[in-house]
């Protein structure tokens, strides 16, 4: 048995000394077959992570894309703690502390001067990938919107709503774009899902919450195979369904295809 | 990352609930996980593994973090130190769809039966380090049980759970 092939379950605990984990990590730099082992034992302390799942408050995803949406993708300042990262017990004469003290000083202020500029430097970077991002999506909408292959398709209220939907089909590279104003928040553990009508049957789609303002605009929805006839909004558990709930909220009949 | 988070944002906060114990920190954690990811995501692309692991580390590690920063350390009571001794439900509604509902189910259901099939001084062991953070050391201190002692079932557990969990296969970790 190979000797390293041993350490992978105490690598990736972090039970490995300073020297065997040296060793290990200059072998699984050359070692495909060690890295594969490493992977599998990663997994195993990942499923222990994620054994008690629990399904967030719907409010939730809005804080974490509000996060993202200001954050600058690339480069970190966090750190990832490898498994346990213990707190060594130091074993060192008293002088040594001092000078260890007198260099974490240094390192503390050197490394907050290098935290402002980073942060200045992501700052910048933030803004502008914001802006970039956003002349992006715009061009694709427009590039949508003005497809000659467009078919618009307006979704009529069934009953008492009043919001507005349009749905911009394009039957040549089968996607849809829908747009929706003044749409009623669903009630916590709802959601709105859009369906499609083959042959006089619905085929479940996206699903999908208005903003805070009722707005919802939802590009490059896929569109089954098969032909079209009608597009309808219901609401549905979290999550969506495989059947529709009645009522059926909005349906557009498409033009025959 | 519309579809990262919903994949992986009830595992990620199931993960920090376990490690926190407070609903509103794990949900400060679910938030950082995810600016995190998105901030690394180049990262990512050099990194072995699946995302469901890389996810892992990072809220755990998080995780660990703001309990530091809070000054306390989550403590197990005895009951409450194996898996069942969690509510899977304790915040949030039941699971979105029912085929995702059926699938988290059946993975939760696989490593909740793994963890059961070690011995309780494994399962033990590799909780303490994992969902309290502590040090090897710390373990053997809290167990009163000797430092190689607790190494090798750390490392008997972990084995033994990778081999339990192997038909799940790579990428499944969540």
């Amino acid at each position: 048995m190979d000797p390293m092939r041993d350490l992978v379950e105490d690598y990736a605990l972090d039970l490995l000394s300073g020297a065997e984990r040296a060793a290990f990590e200059a072998r699984l730099a050359t070692d495909p077959a060690l890295r594969q082992e490493l992977a599998a034992a990663t997994e195993a302390l990942a499923s222990l992570a994620f054994s008690t799942p629990v399904v967030p408050e719907p409010g939730l995803k809005d804080r974490v894309m509000a996060r993202v949406s200001e954050t600058a993708p690339k480069g970190s300042e966090a750190k990832v703690l490898p498994f346990a990262a213990p707190v060594r017990r130091s074993r060192a004469p008293l002088w040594l502390g001092a000078a260890l003290a007198a260099s974490l000083l240094l390192i503390a202020k050197l490394s907050t001067d290098l935290r402002q500029a980073r942060k200045d430097w992501m700052i910048a970077r933030s803004t502008m990938t914001a802006s970039e991002l956003a002349v992006a999506q715009r061009d694709s909408l427009i590039a949508q919107l003005t497809d000659p292959s467009i078919e618009l398709v307006t979704m009529a209220a069934t009953g008492a709503e009043k919001p507005a939907i349009k749905a911009y089909m394009n039957r040549t590279r089968r996607t849809m774009l829908l747009s929706a104003a003044a749409l009623e928040a669903p009630s916590a553990g709802q959601t709105y899902q859009l369906w499609f009508i083959i042959d006089g049957k619905p085929v479940p789609s996206v699903t999908f919450r208005p903003d805070s303002t009722g707005h919802a605009l939802l590009r490059d929805v896929a569109m089954p195979a098969g032909e079209v006839s009608a597009t309808a909004i219901t609401r549905e558990p979290e999550g969506g369904s495989t059947t529709p709930t009645m009522p059926i909220l909005f349906v557009g009949k498409h033009a025959t295809e | 990352m519309s579809q990262l988070y919903d994949r992986y944002a009830p595992a990620v906060l199931g993960l920090a609930l376990r490690i926190t114990r407070e609903p509103a920190d794990a949900e400060e954690v679910v938030v950082d996980t995810f600016a995190q990811v998105w901030r690394d995501a180049a990262r990512f692309a050099a990194q072995r593994g699946s995302v469901g692991a890389w996810l892992a580390t990072i809220a755990r590690s998080r995780a660990l973090d703001l309990l530091r920063a809070r000054g306390r350390r989550t403590r197990l009571d005895d009951s409450a130190e194996s898996l069942s001794g969690i509510e899977p439900a304790a915040m949030g509604s039941p699971a979105p769809s029912p085929m995702a509902a059926l699938l988290a189910d059946e993975r939760t259901r696989r490593v909740q039966a793994a963890m059961a099939t070690l011995p309780a001084a494994q399962r033990k062991a590799l909780e303490l380090g994992y969902f309290e953070g502590l040090s090897q050391t710390e373990i053997a201190e809290r167990l009163d049980e000797p430092l190689g002692t607790v190494k090798t079932r750390m490392r008997l557990g972990l084995r033994r759970l990778r081999e339990l969990l192997a038909p799940l296969g790579p990428g499944s970790a969540a």
